[in-house]
C-alpha cells in the first residue's frame, strides 16, 4: 500500500517539477543570438592559425610564473597583416622565486576557452531534460578565468571530493525529486562543461608535446599535467601518487592511440565496404582524430536500391536518397589516379569525382568511431548523445535509482551497458564530449578545410551540443583572448594571483606543522563551511624555508620511488649522479620521508652494485625518522647474505637511532638493544 | 716402431684430440635462461639501444646494451626461416628441426577439424577439468612426430618453463600466485593500480618472472629456464606509435636487467648463459596504419566462388556478444552468394581460411571435383533434367569417380591400414592408461610423472578422435567408390554419405585452382555435340590466382600503401614435370604468382650431404593442364618479378651480374649472404621451407615394428593434409585480419622487417661467450637450438646429439651452428 501511495506522490511531484522546468525553460531558452553573422565567420579570421605553437612565460610577483601555450599561424600561411596568436592553455608554476626545479610546483591550469557560465546559462543548466544550447556568454568581464584543475590539490580539495561523494550518496536520495533533479542536473552540466574543457586541454598539450621547438615545460611536467587531467574522470584519480603519473601517462596515451588506430581502420573498412570515400583529417602532429565520409555523386544514383549496411557508420543509406540527389550543400570535385590516389587535377589520366559529405566521425572514442555530424540529419548525432544522458538523468537524478538499489535495476542496467559496449554502440557520452572538443579545436586550428565547409561543420557541431553552458567555437576564441588578458591583469595585481599563491603556500604549510588527523579535521571544517574556512599558517621565513625543503624532499622521494620501481641496478640504468643527489638530500633532510620511500631505499640498496649508493641508502634510512625505516634497516642487518661491512654500518646506524630516540617499534628496539649489547 | 705401437699411439692421439674438442665445445655453459619474446625485431632493438636517453645520459635500453652489446654476442642478421608467424617460428626455435607446423591454425582437410595452436583457454580448461590433457596442441603434434623440444633435453626436475605455445604441462601455482601478486598489499598502491587498470594479461608472465628471479638464486639444481612474453607483439599489433612500443621495450629492458642481476647473484653465474630470442620481426610504421582486407568476403562473393568459409576466430570478435565464448567453435560464415549450397554453411563449408599473423593467409578450398560431384548429384536428385541430360550428367559423375578411383582406392586402403594400427595402439594404450596411478607422491610430481600420465591419456584421447574422424573420411571414399553406373539411382543416394560434410577432400591441383568449379553457369547444364556434358560451358569457374591478385580498394589514403592488398600467391608445383626436363634433380618447385606476366619458380635440390641449393627462375603465363603437365614461358630476369631481388639496392650482387647470378644454382648460405638485407630478405628460402614437405620419418624404416611404421605414416599423412591450397601474401602494410583490427602493424610475410628477429646471448666467465661481438653473418631460426646445445656440449661437430639426447629421440639438427659464438669465445678465452 505504502509503495503505491509513494508512487502516486512521486508522480504528482514529478509532474509539478516538470511544469516548473518547462516554465523555467521557456524563460531561459531564448534562441541563440545570431550576432548578425555566420558562426563560422569569426573562424575565418582565425583560419590562418595552423599547426604551430608558441609558448610565453610571464613572471608573477612572489615567485611564480604563468606558462601559456599559443596557437600560431605558420609563416607560410600567414595572410597579409598581423594575425594574433590564440592563447589556449595557461599553467601556473610556483617556483618559490628561485631556479631550483626541485621545489617547483605546478598549480592551476586554465583552458582559456573555458569560462564561468553566465547567469542565464547557469539557470538553464539547472533545468532537467534541457538538452540544448541556450545562449552564448557574450560578456566575459574582467574577472580572472576559472581554472579547470588544481594540479597540486591541497588536502581540503582532496577531502572535499571524498565528502561530496559521500554527501551525494547519503543525502540526495532523501531529498525531493525536484531539488535532486535540479541540483544534479546542474552538477552534471557543470561537470560536463569542465570535462570538455579538460579534453580540449589534453588535446592542446598533446599537440604541443609532439611539436618541435621550444619546450618551456619539461617532459615530466607535460606528462604530469596530462596525467592529472586524464585522471580527473576516474573515481580515485585525484588520489594517484605522483610517482605513478608517468605510468598513467604512458598507459593512457597508448590506450588513446590504440582507440584512434582501431577507429581509423574500422571506419576505412566499413566505408570501403559500402562503396563510400574515407577522408581522415590530420592534425598538426600528423594524427587523424576525425574523418569525413563522402559519397560520390555518380554512385548515389547508380547504386539506387543497393543494400547498405549502416552498422558502425550510423547513417542512413545514401543510395538513391532524394536529398543527396538534389544536394544543395557543400560538395567537392577531387581527382584520382589509376591507383585511386587523390592527385592534382592536372595529373595526366586523372579522373574527376564529385564528392558529397555524408558524416564526420571522431576517432578517439573507445571501440567505435563516433558520428559527430550527419550532413543530412542533424538530429542523428544529437539523438545518440541524448539517449544515454536521458537514461542517466531519469534513473539517477529523477528516480534516484542507484545501481546497488535493487537487483532488477542492477541487472537491467548491467545488461544494457554490457550489450551497448560490447557491440560498440555509439552511445557513450563522456567520450563524445571529448570528440566534440577536439573537433572544435580542429576547426579552430586547421586551415586545410574549405572555409565555407568549415562554417557548415561548425554550425552543425553547435546544434548538436547538449550543454546549456557551452559557447560557440567563435565565441570561445574571443573568450580565450579576453580571459588571457584578464589572467595577465590578475597576475599583475598585488591582490591578485600573487595573493592566491601566497595563500596556497600558507595552506601547504599546514602539512609541515600538523599531522594527518588534524589536517583531516581542517578539511572537514572547509567542507562544512562550503570552503569559506580554509586553514592556513602564518608564512614566517622559517616556515617558508621548511616549505622549500619539504617540496624538495617530495621531489627526491618521488624520484627514488620511481627508481625503485623501474631500476634493476642504478649504475646501469639510471643517472647515478641524480641518484646520489636525491639520496644525499634524503640522508640530510629526509626525517619526514614516507614509508614508501623507506621501502624504495631498501630496494635500491639491495639492487645497487655501487657502494656509495648503498652507503647513501643506509644513511637515508637512518635519517628517516620512522619505525618502518628502522625495520628495513633491521632486515638488512639480519640478512646474512648481505656483505658484513653493510651489516656493521647498519648496526651502527641502528644503535645511533636508538640512542637518539628515533621512532622505532618496541620489538625492534629490543632487537637493536641486543645488538648494542653485543 | 711396430705397427701395433703406431696404432695404439694413433688411437691415443685421436682420443685425446676428440676429448679436447668435446671439452672445448662444451664452453662451460651449464645453465641457460632463455627469454623468449614474441615478435621482437632485432633492428628495432638495435635502433633504441643506440639512442641516448637525455634523462640518464645512457642508452634508452641500458640493459640490452650492458648485457648483450657489452658483455655478450648478438646476431643482428637473425631471421625467421619461413613465414614470420609465431606457431611455425617457435616450432623451429623450440625443436631445431625443419618446419612441421605451418600456421597458427591448421585444418585437417580430410576431416575439417582444426589445430588451434594459440588458443590456450581450451587447454587450461581441459587441464583443469580432467586428467587427460598435458600439453598445448603444438607440443602434442611434436610428440606425434617424435620431435622433442629443447626443454626436453633437461630433466623435468631441472627445468623451469613458462606458459607458451609449445607448452608442456601446466602449473596452476603460476596462475594462482600471479593473480594474488597482481594486487598490491598496500591500500594506496592498490587504489593506484586499480585506477590505472589491473593488467590481467600479465598475470602469468609477472609470476614467471618472479619465479625465475627467485629460483635462479634458490634453486641451483635448475639448468634450464625459459620465459615467454607476448607483450611487445600485442602492443605492436595495436599501436604503431613509437612512444607506446618503446615503453614496452623499456619494460623488457628492465626484465633483462633483473634477470641478469639475479644470475649474477646466483652461485652459478659464471656458467650461466642468458639468451634472448624472438620468433619474428614486426612490420610496423609510425607513419602508416596497417590496413585490413577481408578475404572471407572475397570468397563469399559470387566472383570469389560463393564459399561458405570456416575461420577459427569469429569475425569482428570484439564487437560480438558471442565473441566472449572462450571455447571458440569453428566459425562458419554463410555466403549470401553461394551458387549451389545456399544456407548450407553449417554443413558444407567449402573454404577453410587461416589469416593469423595477418600479413599472409592460407586457404583450403574444397576439391573442385568434389564440388562437381556435389553439383551433379544435386541435379540428378532433382526432377529438372531431361533423359539425355540426366544420362550425360550421370556419365560425367562417374567419369570423375573413375578418374580418381586409383588414388582414392589407394588412400582408402592406406588409411584403413593406418587406423587399424592406430586401433591396436589405442587398445594397448587404454590398458596402460587404466593402470596408471591416479594419485602421485610429491616426489613423483617433482619428476613430472603426473604429467607423463596425463600425457599418455591425452595422446590416447587424440588417437581415439583421429580414428573416429578418419573412419568417416574413409567411409566417404568407400561409398563413392562403391557406386556403380549400371544400378545408379541418384534419388537413393544420401549426399552426406558420399560428400562428407566439412571435408575438403584431396588438395586441389594448380589446374583445379586455375579452373575451380563453383557452380552451374547461368545457362545451366549444356550438352556438347557428342551429347556429353559440356564441362567447360556448364559450370562457373574461378581462377584464384587472377582473382586474388586483382583485388583492389578505392580508398587509397596513405602514402606508400598500394591499393592492391595482395602481393603474391604461392603454391607448390609437382616436381615430376620438372625432374624430367631438368638435367639436375629438382625437388618440388615453388611457384610464386605476381601476375600473369610476372611469376617466379623457385627450384631446390638437396645434395648427399644435406646441403640445399636453390635457383630463381622468372617466368610468365604458367598453367597446369588437366593431365598434370605444366607449361610456362621463361622470361629474362628483370625488375617487377616477385621478391624483387633483381632491382633491390641491397641485393649483394653487382648489378651487371645479377641476371646471371639469379638464374643459376646457389647454396643456401650463398643465397642468404646475397639477399638477406633486401626487402624480401630470405623469402626464397622461407617459401621453400613453408611450402615444401620436410618428412620426419623416412619411408620404409626397418628399425621399427610394422604397426609403428603405419602409425608414423599416419602422422606424416596428417601433416600433409594440413597443407593449404594457396598461400597468399599481403602487400606492404596490408593484412588479412578479420576478427578485428590490427592497425599498429602485423607480421606473417617474408618482408625483412617481419622476418628479422632477435638472437642475443651473454654469459659468465666460464661460458666463453664472446663479449661485445656482433655476428655479421646471417643465420636463421634453425640455428638456434644447435647453437645452444653445442654451447652446452650436448651435440657434436656434426650436430648429432649426445647419446643421452639421442635416447630421448633427439636427432641430427639441420641448422648451421653459429660458430662465431663458439669460435670467438674460445679465442678470447685463449687470449
Amino acid at each position: 500500500m505504502n509503495e503505491i501511495r509513494g508512487k502516486g506522490q512521486f508522480s504528482s511531484l514529478l509532474a509539478r517539477q516538470m511544469c516548473v522546468a518547462l516554465i523555467l525553460f521557456s524563460v531561459i531558452a531564448l534562441p541563440i543570438p545570431s550576432r548578425g553573422q555566420d558562426p563560422a565567420a569569426n573562424l575565418n579570421v582565425e583560419s590562418e592559425l595552423d599547426t604551430g605553437f608558441r609558448v610565453e612565460t610571464v613572471s608573477v610577483s612572489g615567485g611564480s610564473e604563468i606558462v601559456t601555450i599559443f596557437a600560431t599561424p605558420r609563416p607560410d600561411q600567414a595572410r597579409s597583416g598581423p594575425v594574433a596568436d590564440l592563447p589556449l592553455v595557461s599553467v601556473l608554476r610556483d617556483t618559490l622565486g628561485d631556479d631550483k626545479p626541485e621545489n617547483d610546483r605546478l598549480r592551476y591550469l586554465w583552458m582559456l576557452t573555458y569560462t564561468e557560465p553566465s547567469f542565464r546559462q547557469k539557470l538553464a543548466g539547472y533545468v532537467p531534460f534541457v538538452y540544448s544550447r541556450t545562449r552564448n556568454k557574450t560578456k566575459v568581464g574582467t574577472d580572472p578565468p576559472p581554472s579547470v584543475i588544481d594540479l597540486t590539490s591541497a588536502d581540503s580539495t582532496i577531502w572535499n571530493s571524498v565528502f561530496w561523494m559521500i554527501f551525494k550518496k547519503i543525502t540526495m536520495s532523501d531529498l525531493g525529486v525536484g531539488v535532486r533533479a535540479f541540483s544534479l542536473q546542474y552538477s552534471q552540466n557543470a561537470n560536463d562543461y569542465r570535462r570538455s574543457a579538460i579534453a580540449a586541454a589534453v588535446t592542446v598539450l598533446g599537440l604541443y608535446q609532439d611539436s618541435t621547438g621550444e619546450k618551456v615545460l619539461s617532459e615530466r611536467e607535460m606528462k604530469d599535467i596530462q596525467a592529472r587531467l586524464l585522471l580527473r574522470d576516474k573515481t580515485f584519480g585525484w588520489y594517484m601518487q605522483s610517482e605513478n603519473l608517468g605510468r598513467v601517462f604512458v598507459k593512457e596515451v597508448a590506450k588513446a592511440r590504440d582507440y584512434r588506430g582501431h577507429n581509423w581502420e574500422l571506419l576505412r573498412q566499413y566505408t570501403e565496404a559500402q562503396g563510400l570515400y574515407f577522408d581522415p583529417i590530420e592534425m598538426s602532429d600528423g594524427s587523424a582524430r576525425h574523418a569525413i565520409v563522402w559519397a560520390s555523386a555518380s554512385d548515389i544514383q547508380a547504386n539506387k536500391g543497393k543494400k547498405f549496411d549502416k552498422r558502425f557508420l550510423n547513417i542512413r543509406s545514401p543510395w538513391g536518397d532524394e536529398k543527396l540527389l538534389n544536394w544543395k550543400g557543400h560538395s567537392e570535385v577531387r581527382w584520382y589516379d589509376s591507383e585511386d590516389r587523390e592527385v592534382p587535377s592536372e595529373t595526366a589520366g586523372a579522373q574527376a569525382r564529385t564528392l558529397i559529405p555524408l558524416a564526420i566521425y571522431g576517432l578517439d572514442h573507445p571501440k567505435v568511431p563516433m558520428i559527430l555530424v550527419d550532413f543530412r540529419d542533424n538530429g542523428n548525432p544529437k539523438f545518440r548523445e541524448i539517449s544515454k544522458r536521458v537514461l542517466n538523468d531519469l534513473t539517477g537524478n529523477v528516480l534516484s535509482l542507484s545501481q546497488f538499489g535493487g537487483m532488477p535495476f542492477l541487472i537491467g542496467r548491467f545488461i544494457y551497458d554490457f550489450v551497448t559496449d560490447r557491440r560498440g554502440m555509439d552511445l557513450n557520452q563522456a567520450s563524445r564530449l571529448r570528440a566534440y572538443s577536439q573537433l572544435k579545436l580542429l576547426l579552430a586550428l586547421d586551415s586545410s578545410l574549405d572555409p565555407e565547409f568549415r562554417g557548415e561543420i561548425a554550425r552543425r557541431v553547435e546544434s548538436s551540443t547538449l550543454n546549456p553552458m557551452q559557447n560557440d567555437a567563435d565565441i570561445e576564441m574571443e573568450i580565450a583572448r579576453t580571459q588571457y588578458k584578464n589572467l595577465m591583469a590578475w597576475a599583475k595585481r598585488d591582490d591578485g594571483l600573487s595573493r592566491r599563491i601566497a595563500n596556497d603556500r600558507r595552506e601547504e604549510m599546514s602539512r609541515i606543522k600538523h599531522g594527518k588527523a588534524k589536517r583531516t579535521f581542517f578539511a572537514l571544517g572547509s567542507f562544512f563551511t562550503f570552503g569559506r574556512y580554509r586553514h592556513r599558517e602564518n608564512a614566517t621565513p622559517e616556515l617558508m624555508a621548511q616549505l622549500d625543503t619539504r617540496r624538495q624532499l617530495d621531489y627526491h622521494e618521488r624520484f627514488l620511488r620511481e627508481l625503485a620501481f623501474t631500476s634493476a641496478d642504478p649504475k646501469v640504468d639510471s643517472d647515478a649522479e641524480e641518484v646520489r643527489r636525491s639520496l644525499i638530500f634524503v640522508s640530510q633532510y629526509g626525517a619526514d620521508a614516507g614509508d614508501k620511500t623507506t621501502r624504495a631505499l631498501a630496494k635500491i640498496f639491495s639492487i645497487s652494485s655501487e657502494s656509495d649508493i648503498q652507503t647513501l641508502c643506509l644513511a637515508g634510512l637512518y635519517r628517516i625518522n620512522s619505525s618502518a625505516a628502522k625495520k628495513e634497516m633491521l632486515a638488512i642487518y639480519e640478512n646474512d647474505k648481505v656483505d658484513e661491512r653493510w651489516r656493521d654500518t647498519t648496526a651502527r646506524y641502528l644503535k645511533l637511532a636508538l640512542a637518539e630516540g628515533q621512532r622505532i617499534s618496541k620489538s625492534d628496539a629490543q632487537v637493536i638493544s641486543s645488538i648494542a649489547a653485543n | 716402431m711396430t705397427f701395433r705401437h703406431a696404432s695404439i699411439r694413433l688411437f691415443l692421439v685421436t682420443f685425446l684430440v676428440t676429448m679436447c674438442c668435446l671439452a672445448s665445445s662444451a664452453q662451460g655453459v651449464k645453465r641457460v635462461v632463455i627469454v623468449k619474446i614474441d615478435g621482437l625485431p632485432g633492428h628495432y632493438v638495435d635502433r633504441f639501444v643506440k639512442q641516448v636517453d637525455p634523462k640518464t645520459g645512457k642508452s634508452i635500453l641500458p640493459w640490452f646494451e650492458e648485457v648483450f652489446y657489452r658483455n655478450g654476442t648478438r646476431v643482428p642478421n637473425f631471421y625467421t626461416r619461413g613465414m614470420s608467424l609465431s606457431g611455425p617460428s617457435w616450432g623451429q626455435l623450440d625443436t631445431g628441426q625443419r618446419l612441421q607446423i605451418k600456421g597458427n591454425v591448421e585444418y585437417d582437410r580430410y576431416t575439417g577439424l582444426p589445430y588451434d595452436y594459440l588458443n590456450f583457454i581450451p587447454f587450461y580448461l581441459e587441464y583443469g577439468l580432467s586428467n587427460r590433457r598435458a600439453d598445448m596442441p603444438a607440443a602434442e603434434v611434436m610428440d606425434q612426430l617424435k620431435i622433442p623440444l629443447l626443454s626436453d633435453a633437461f630433466e623435468y626436475r631441472n627445468r623451469y618453463t613458462s606458459q607458451q605455445l609449445y607448452q608442456r604441462g601446466n602449473n596452476w601455482e603460476v596462475l594462482g600466485s600471479g593473480f594474488v601478486n597482481m594486487f598490491p598489499r598496500n591500500a594506496r598502491e592498490f587504489i593506484d593500480e586499480w585506477t590505472m587498470g589491473f593488467e590481467f594479461r600479465k598475470v602469468t608472465i609477472g609470476q614467471a618472472e618472479r619465479d625465475i628471479l627467485g629460483k635462479l638464486v634458490k634453486r641451483p639444481d635448475i639448468d634450464y629456464f625459459d620465459y615467454y612474453d607476448v607483450s611487445f607483439d600485442h602492443m605492436s599489433h595495436h599501436n604503431n606509435d613509437t612512444a607506446s612500443r618503446v615503453s614496452t621495450l623499456k619494460e623488457l629492458d628492465g626484465l633483462i636487467g633483473r634477470i641478469w642481476m639475479a644470475i649474477q647473484n646466483s652461485s652459478r653465474a659464471q656458467e650461466t648463459a642468458l639468451i634472448l630470442v624472438s620468433d619474428h620481426g614486426f612490420n610496423s610504421d609510425p607513419k602508416a596504419y596497417s590496413q585490413g582486407f577481408n578475404l572471407v568476403k572475397v570468397l563469399g562473393s559470387a566472383a570469389g566462388g560463393g564459399h561458405h568459409t570456416v575461420t577459427k576466430r569469429r569475425l569482428m570478435l570484439d564487437y560480438s556478444v558471442k565473441g566472449l565464448y572462450p571455447l571458440v567453435p569453428l566459425i562458419k560464415t554463410n555466403a549470401q552468394e553461394s551458387f549451389y549450397l545456399r544456407d548450407q554453411s553449417s554443413k558444407y563449408p567449402t573454404a577453410l581460411l587461416d589469416f593469423d599473423g595477418n600479413e599472409r593467409s592460407s586457404i583450403h578450398l574444397r576439391n573442385s571435383d568434389l564440388n562437381l560431384l556435389h553439383i551433379l548429384l544435386q541435379q540428378l536428385k532433382g526432377k529438372g533434367l531431361n533423359a539425355a541430360m540426366r544420362a550425360a550428367a550421370t556419365d560425367a559423375f562417374f567419369d570423375i569417380i573413375e578418374r580418381h578411383r586409383g588414388k582414392w582406392s589407394r588412400t582408402s586402403s592406406e588409411i584403413t591400414e593406418e587406423i587399424e594400427a592406430l586401433r591396436r595402439w589405442i587398445s594397448l594404450q587404454e590398458k596402460i592408461v587404466a593402470a596408471l596411478p591416479k594419485k602421485f607422491t610429491p616426489e613423483e610430481m617433482e619428476n613430472g610423472l603426473d604429467k607423463e600420465a596425463r600425457r599418455s591419456a591425452g595422446h590416447l584421447d587424440t588417437a581415439i578422435g583421429d580414428e573416429r574422424e578418419y573412419r568417416k573420411y574413409v567411409g566417404m571414399l568407400n561409398n563413392l567408390l562403391s557406386l556403380r553406373r549400371e544400378n545408379f539411382d541418384a534419388r537413393k543416394v544420401n549426399i552426406e554419405e558420399v560428400i562428407l560434410p566439412g571435408s575438403m577432400g584431396d588438395p586441389n591441383t594448380v589446374y583445379q585452382l586455375q579452373n575451380y568449379i563453383v557452380g552451374i553457369s547461368q545457362t545451366g547444364l549444356i550438352l556438347n555435340t557428342d551429347k556429353d556434358l559440356d564441362l567447360d560451358r556448364s559450370f562457373v569457374r574461378v581462377n584464384y590466382f587472377d582473382l586474388l591478385r586483382s583485388q583492389r580498394v578505392r580508398n587509397n589514403v596513405q602514402a606508400g600503401v598500394s591499393n592492391r592488398p595482395v602481393d603474391f600467391v604461392a603454391v607448390r608445383l609437382p616436381g615430376e614435370p620438372f625432374r624430367s626436363s631438368n638435367a639436375q634433380p629438382d625437388e618440388n618447385p615453388i611457384w610464386v604468382y605476381g601476375d600473369n606476366d610476372k611469376q617466379v619458380i623457385i627450384h631446390s635440390r638437396t645434395d648427399d650431404s644435406g646441403s640445399i641449393s636453390y635457383r630463381y627462375q622468372s617466368v610468365s603465363g604458367l598453367r597446369q593442364n588437366a593431365d598434370g603437365t605444366v607449361v610456362f614461358k621463361e622470361e629474362p630476369v628483370g625488375p617487377g618479378f616477385p621478391l624483387g631481388y633483381f632491382e633491390d639496392p641491397d641485393f649483394a650482387i653487382p648489378a651487371d651480374e645479377r641476371a646471371a647470378w639469379l638464374s643459376t644454382w646457389h647454396t643456401e648460405t650463398e643465397w642468404m649472404a646475397a639477399v638477406h638485407k633486401t626487402k624480401y630478405s630470405n623469402a626464397l628460402i622461407g617459401l621453400n621451407e613453408q611450402l615444401d614437405r620436410h618428412p620426419v620419418f623416412a619411408s620404409g624404416e626397418t628399425d621399427v615394428s610394422a604397426d609403428e611404421g603405419l602409425l608414423r605414416r599416419f602422422r606424416q599423412r596428417q601433416r600433409e593434409v594440413t597443407e593449404a591450397d594457396l598461400l597468399i601474401l599481403a602487400n606492404d602494410r596490408w593484412n588479412f585480419d578479420v576478427r578485428g583490427f590490427n592497425p599498429g602493424g602485423n607480421h606473417g610475410s617474408f618482408f625483412r622487417i617481419s622476418t628479422n628477429s632477435t638472437f642475443m646471448i651473454a654469459g659468465g666467465r666460464d661460458t666463453g661467450i664472446p663479449r661485445g661481438l656482433a655476428v655479421e653473418q646471417p643465420y636463421d631460426s634453425l640455428s638456434f637450438v644447435p647453437t645452444v646445445l653445442r654451447l652446452m656440449g650436448k651435440i657434436d661437430e656434426n650436430n648429432l646429439p649426445s647419446e643421452g639426447l639421442a635416447g630421448q629421440g633427439f636427432r641430427r639438427f639441420p641448422g648451421r651452428v653459429i660458430t662465431e659464438v663458439i669460435g670467438s669465445g674460445r679465442q678470447e678465452e685463449k687470449r
